[in-house]
């Protein structure tokens, strides 16, 4: 390795330029200063106060801006500052420095405090549905809603119907683990599907929606949420969900049958339930005594269908043979049977309820 | 307070005015004396306004009154099927209905016209109460023909355990994951605990909880572990209007029971006025 090596002589002469050059540069330096000592006096008041926010900066009040001399700068810190927590009483707020009003001025340039920009909001339209964005968020929650609660509950339905499913089973035929644990995984991932395509769908929900778009979106979550909720009808063996195909395929036919067997009698006694509140409710309509009620309650089996509602009921037994009628009614109630059923404007609890049959 | 101002010396326009007060002061108290006069008066118009309030004052008001009727008419003829009453039965029994039917169900038809829907009001079973009430009341009636009755009621009764415990056995199934062999053995663990206010309770629209203690011994180990789903997949709304499955009978019709007639000398419900607002025509 060469290292470059300089003679006395050289080295002598380079020292004394280098003397004169810093000397000329010192004095040039401060001749600038006093030459804009007051301006320099302002920016340096502002950049200080920009950064400790409430330094303050005296100048004596001898100090003129007179150039070639120099300005002392003094600079402090304002017992208001040194102390923040000392209070916000009005003594403190008179006693905070003039420089105050220095730093309103700060031009915006100057501010690192500055806000950041606004994002842009699409204002709403004039026609728009509602006087507020309509974000991914707030779609979901409406798609959810459908379902009858949150994205939680959703997420708790699913898991508990599938537990339950498995648990009412257990009574009727044996699941061992291995099939237990692929049809809770099957669900998982059904679960975790229907959630991508609700955040798939919400993502492409308009944000100001007019009457128009917001019924053309709700079309489409219509059309997802009434999908999940067929899956979940009973005797829909097409659009049955994954994990109870995973689960039936994996039984034999007679624990197959032996299901269905059980999932027939629990609807025919929901459905027996329900036959018989709308006998009470019509023996009330017509005071039939229990001799009578015997008397209609095979009715109420050979033809199901027309004992779900009252107004069913009442419209088939008007339509019953005379015969039938004389042996079952008494003149009284077969005059009263002639008359439309009353309407109510009182309020009517409706029940809809959607069952799990397997 | 006068006094003060009558010891100074009064000017004309000052005694003319206390004259003027003196003459209104005597008129006022001949006016309070004829009115002693006239309380009776007063006191019968009074009473005929009492008697009117009896009469139906708002639409709501004169409808229960109708469904009233209608379901005390319909538990007559439920009597005649089953009692078999004679003529000299029939004419005390319904004349005491005629008779008091408005005072009995008074509180019946404030509750529902003050209310805003039917919840909370049991029409059915009050006129149920009071009918077997009536039926105690008319000594003539003879003890057979009271249990035949008292059977008909149980027999209702029956009818209506079956419905709600059903409801309830229904629901369990949908909250615990039932199988049909469980859910006969909750209906029966429910029998067994089967409380009247449940069927109030149903009527009014709620299906009673099925708790799970009371059902946990039919539960398998699997089933009590995960116990009740809070969350079943029901949707419960109220909707305006619907069929009612109340029988009315006009507040001008007598009550009958085996062609027997309630008596001409008890009066009949005052009618609604037409003209009057917020009042149906008669």
């Amino acid at each position: 390795m060469v290292t470059p090596s300089f003679n006395n002589s050289l080295r002598t002469k380079v020292r004394k330029a280098a003397a004169i050059a810093a000397r000329t540069l010192v004095l040039s330096i401060f001749r600038a200063i006093g030459r804009c000592a007051k301006p320099l006096c302002l920016l340096a008041s502002m950049s200080m106060g920009l950064m400790a926010q409430e330094l303050v900066i005296e100048q004596p009040p001898n100090a003129q801006a007179v150039a070639g001399q120099v300005v002392v700068v003094q600079v402090g810190v304002a017992p208001a500052v040194a102390a923040p927590a000392a209070g916000k009483d009005d003594t403190n707020q008179a006693a905070k420095p003039k420089s105050d009003k220095v730093v309103d001025k700060i031009p915006r340039a100057f501010d690192r405090n500055r806000p950041e920009p606004e994002e842009e909001v699409e204002a709403p339209k004039k026609n728009a549905m509602v006087n507020f964005a309509m974000d991914p968020d707030r779609w979901t929650d409406v798609i959810y809603s459908q379902l009858g609660g949150s994205e939680g509950t959703f997420d708790q339905q699913q898991r508990r119907r599938v537990r339950s499913t498995l648990n009412r089973i257990e009574l009727i035929c044996t699941v061992d683990e291995q099939i237990r644990e692929k049809v809770q995984a099957t669900a998982e991932l059904e679960i975790q599907r229907f959630k991508t395509e609700v955040m798939a769908l919400a993502a492409q929900g308009p944000r100001n929606p007019t009457q128009e778009e917001y019924s053309e979106f709700y079309n489409k979550v219509f059309k997802l949420t009434e999908r999940y909720r067929q899956q979940n009808q009973p005797n829909n063996a097409k659009k049955m969900p994954l994990w109870q195909k995973v689960l039936f395929s994996n039984l034999s036919q007679q624990h197959k049958d032996e299901l269905e067997k059980d999932a027939q009698k629990r609807i025919e006694y929901r459905q027996q339930v329900v036959r018989l509140e709308v006998l009470q409710r019509i023996s009330r309509r017509l005071g039939l005594t229990s001799k009578q009620r015997e008397k209609l309650e095979p009715y109420l089996l050979s033809n199901t269908e027309a004992w779900k509602t009252l107004d069913q009921a009442w419209q088939t037994l008007q339509q019953f043979p005379e015969k039938e009628k004389k042996d079952i009614f008494t003149a009284e109630q077969m005059q009263e049977l002639k008359k439309p059923l009353e309407q109510s404007d009182d309020l009517q609890l409706v029940i809809r309820e959607f069952g799990d049959d397997l | 307070m006068i006094a003060p101002t009558l010891t100074a010396k009064p000017s004309l326009a000052q005694t003319s005015a206390c004259l003027i007060a003196w003459c209104l002061a005597i008129a006022c108290s001949t006016q309070l004396a004829r009115g002693q006069v006239a309380i009776p008066a007063v006191k019968l118009q009074a009473r005929v306004v009492v008697a009117g309030a009896n009469a139906p004052v708002n639409e709501r008001d004169h409808t229960a009154r109708k469904w009233v009727r209608g379901l005390i008419q319909q538990e007559l003829n439920a009597i005649q099927t089953v009692c078999k009453l004679n003529d000299k039965q029939a004419k005390e029994l319904v004349d005491l209905m005629e008779a008091e039917w408005r005072n009995k169900f008074a509180s019946v038809f404030r509750s529902y016209s003050e209310a805003n829907q039917r919840g909370g009001v049991d029409f059915e079973f009050r006129v149920e109460s009071a009918v077997k009430t009536w039926l105690r009341e008319v000594d003539s009636i003879t003890p057979d023909q009271q249990s035949a009755w008292n059977y008909e009621l149980d027999s209702r009764n029956e009818l209506r355990r079956r419905i709600v415990i059903g409801k309830m056995v229904s629901d369990a199934e949908r909250k615990f994951g039932l199988s049909s062999k469980q859910m006969k053995e909750v209906e029966a663990l429910l029998h067994e605990r089967w409380k009247e206010a449940w069927w109030v309770m149903y009527r009014n629209g709620t299906t009673p909880e099925t708790k799970f203690a009371w059902i946990s011994t039919a539960l398998s180990d699997a089933q009590r572990t995960a116990g009740a789903d809070p969350s079943g997949i029901r949707q419960e709304y109220y909707t305006s209007g619907g069929s009612v499955d109340l029988p009315s009978k006009s507040l001008a019709d007598r009550f009958t029971i085996a062609g027997v007639t309630s008596d001409d000398s008890i009066p009949l419900q005052p009618q609604p006025k037409a003209d009057a607002p917020g009042q149906r025509e008669p």
